[in-house]
């Protein structure tokens, strides 16, 4: 270096450390340094252990319908090790597509239900729902006066002339029977059935027409070929347009970081179904995919003591649910919308 | 400091200015720039995010009952019709055959 240069240099740097502009560069650069040194930190330490365990492969994977097979193994087998480590236990992610030929529907007798709330409560259970602080319940129970409803006021259709009084029958056979019903989801009965009461319980209607479906705008809810709604929760974004859309109330936001205990943490899982959400996705009844799509009940199905629960496969004239389609005295819940939901209500 | 000196310092200072121009303008200088503004970007999001999280305290259970309840709401003074015989054999046909259809 000749000295000239050397010269230069001693001057220019002379310069900048003189200059009052060249001080506020070095603070500034100095500054946002140490805010990205900071940055960093923050975001590799993540803020609990099952963020700071989300690997690259995760943050970057496609939709679940798009995957190849090779990459539904890999996803698979990253959650299989994560969840593995995070709860302390053997977890299994299934992908069983679902089965041919099958269309689950599903039937409800709420002359039968008592309103003891256990199916709530196995669901919370099988399906890892988030526990304590905030519980999130797939299925709720409302509380309902049975005078208004029904028992000995169920109204027929007489003729052309339906009773003003009680459940209209047919959707355009008249006019608004003016019905109200007053529902109490948070009931603390110390006995059940209440005198009085009877109980509507409510979960996803798994709808062959969802308007959460349409809604979605990245497509991570679609409707499975036997007939389960379901959500690829690693592409879900969170806008929660599908909670605003669903007219039965039916979705949950994960509005925390869900708080599922390791012992009460159930290993089989599904991709589509009970495996552990994350905070910012949404989550609802799946019909328990995990179960009934290797041929067994839903877990509210397996609890209910008093057996008002009815499962099956609606393309099977033989299922007990096509049965009491046939049968029994069937009702939907927002009949109007057409959004064709495959939950019934029944009266014996 | 002598006077000579003192010139040098005074006919330094316009290179210094074209040297700093020139890394204004390079390539080098631009990326310099990129990298150094996404970092900052990034980190001063983190923080954000990291100070709100601390800072405000969310009621969850008030946000999802918030939402439960809205729905009991709305399932009040509503009226549950019955499905005649004929509603339920066109229902069933429409289930049946929406179910062979591609989503």
């Amino acid at each position: 270096m000749s000295k000239e240069k050397r010269d230069n240099k001693g001057a220019e740097g002379e310069v900048k450390d003189l200059s009052r502009r060249g001080f506020l560069k070095k603070a500034g650069k100095g500054a946002v340094s140490t805010a990205a040194l900071a940055g960093a930190a923050t975001l590799m330490s993540g803020s609990d252990e099952a963020e700071a365990k989300a690997t690259w492969g995760e943050w970057f994977q496609t939709n679940y319908r798009l995957m190849t097979e090779e990459e539904k193994k890999a996803s698979v087998s990253r959650l299989e090790k994560r969840y593995s480590e995070q709860f302390g236990k053997r977890v299994v992610v299934d992908t069983t597509p679902p089965i041919k030929g099958v269309l689950f529907g599903y039937a409800l007798n709420i002359q039968k239900c008592i309103g003891c709330r256990r199916c709530v409560h196995a669901c919370v259970k099988e399906n890892n729902q988030s526990r304590y602080q905030t519980e999130i319940q797939w299925i709720r129970v409302i509380a309902m006066e049975k005078g208004q409803f029904y028992g000995d006021e169920i109204a027929y259709q007489e003729g052309d002339k339906p009773l003003k009084k009680g459940i209209q029958v047919g959707a355009n056979a008249g006019g608004h029977v003016g019905l109200t019903i007053e529902g109490h989801h948070y009931y603390e009965a110390e006995r059940v059935p209440e005198k009085e009461h009877f109980y509507l319980p409510m979960q996803c209607m798994q709808c062959e027409k969802p308007p959460c479906v349409k809604v979605c705008p990245v497509r991570t809810t679609y409707r499975d070929p036997d007939g389960i709604v379901v959500i690829d929760y690693n592409w879900c974004i969170g806008c929660r347009m599908c909670i605003s859309a669903c007219p039965y109330w039916a979705r949950r936001f994960n509005w925390g970081e869900p708080n599922l205990p390791r012992g009460e943490m159930n290993p089989d899982t599904h991709y589509l179904g009970n495996r552990p959400r994350m905070k910012g996705v949404v989550e609802k009844c799946t019909f328990c995919l995990q179960r009934t799509r290797k041929g067994r009940y839903t877990s509210c199905v397996e609890v209910c003591p008093v057996g008002a629960r009815k499962f099956g496969n609606l393309l099977d004239p033989n299922s007990e649910v096509r049965k009491i389609l046939d049968k029994k005295r069937v009702f939907r819940l927002k009949a109007e919308l057409q959004t064709y939901p495959k939950f019934f209500y029944f009266v014996d | 400091m002598d006077k000579g000196d003192e010139k040098k310092v005074v006919s330094a200072a316009p290179d210094a200015v074209e040297n700093k121009l020139k890394q204004h303008t390079s390539r080098r200088g631009f990326l310099k720039k990129a990298v150094v503004s996404t970092v900052a970007v990034t980190a001063t999001a983190a923080l954000a995010k990291k100070a709100s999280d601390l800072i405000v305290e969310p009621d969850y259970e008030k946000a999802v009952a918030d939402e439960i309840l809205a729905g009991d709401k709305s399932l009040r003074a509503r009226e549950y019709v019955l499905m005649t015989d004929r509603e339920k054999k066109d229902y069933l046909h429409a289930l049946l055959e929406n179910s062979t259809k591609a989503d």
